[in-house]
């Protein structure tokens, strides 16, 4: 029997509903609940199966899904453009440190000069990683993603471990990473431009 | 030969995987189907580099001046 997304969405509500109906239920009403939320779950897995996607995520999954986007825009931009943004800005700040005498002609292998200490604490609290940071995590929450392609990943979670892959599903989660990334790309290259040009003044 | 972006390619993957769990493909087809598929997802990473490299070389042509261009191998005639 071939199950609409609208019968399957109908069904996904009532499960949810009868689920929560059984925390307060016992006894008689409690077994029928129990009955209509089984035979709802039935139909949604039907509809999965037949689909290839998931439109019951838990919070478990859809936490993992977050995960996973997180990872794919730190392995594809975030690490690059921080080690950068760590270069440019401590390059521009910090080079004095490299001589044994410091800027106020004190020798800070043996004391310390306290001005230089305050402007070291100035520039690590003026550092703009941590707002680039900050911004980029604000940006992988607000990412739009397709919601085929969550349902696509959950299916994924829900097929088979994540330590134990086959080519396949290798493939499926290396297609997934690459559309998140361009979806980002799209979605926030005035982000990575304003971070690559980055320019530190000293 | 089919064209194929990123969500046709996953919809076949677990198309195959459907087939795999069946028994209707062996797993030797199927790994060499998953291979394949990242030959392609290598493909589409490149498409995604090369945008990033534009997008870095137009920023440098305005701030220096220059006239640096990224070469069309794909659309060159052999």
């Amino acid at each position: 029997m071939e199950i609409t997304i609208y019968e399957a969405e109908k069904q996904k509500i009532i499960s949810e509903r009868a689920h929560s109906l059984l925390k307060i239920l016992r006894g008689n009403d409690q077994s029928q609940v129990q009955e209509i939320a089984n035979k709802a779950d039935g139909i949604v897995s039907v509809y999965n199966n037949q689909n290839h996607t998931v439109i019951n995520p838990t919070q478990m999954e859809l936490g993992k899904w977050n995960t996973f986007i997180k990872s794919c825009i730190k392995y594809g931009f975030k690490d690059q453009l921080l080690d950068e943004l760590k270069q440019k800005y401590y390059g521009a700040h910090e080079s004095y440190y490299e001589e044994d005498l410091c800027k106020h002609n004190i020798d800070w292998t043996e004391f310390h000069c306290e001005i230089c200490d305050k402007e070291r604490k100035d520039i690590r609290d003026n550092s703009p990683t941590d707002l680039a940071e900050k911004e980029i995590k604000d940006a992988c929450n607000n990412l739009i993603v397709d919601k085929e392609i969550k349902e696509k990943y959950i299916l994924l979670l829900r097929k088979s471990s994540s330590y134990n892959r086959s080519p396949l599903e290798m493939a499926v989660q290396d297609s997934l990473k690459v559309i998140i990334q361009q979806e980002f790309f799209n979605q926030y290259n005035q982000l990575i431009t304003k971070y690559t040009n980055y320019e530190a003044s000293k | 030969m089919k064209p194929v972006n990123n969500k046709s390619m996953i919809a076949f993957l677990f198309d195959q995987m459907d087939k795999l769990d069946k028994d209707e493909i062996d797993v030797l087809k199927a790994k060499e189907q998953g291979n394949l598929a990242k030959q392609v997802n290598n493909a589409m990473k490149y498409e995604l580099d090369r945008a990033k490299t534009k997008m870095d070389i137009k920023q440098h042509n305005s701030e220096f001046n220059n006239n640096i261009s990224l070469r069309e191998i794909e659309s060159s005639n052999f």
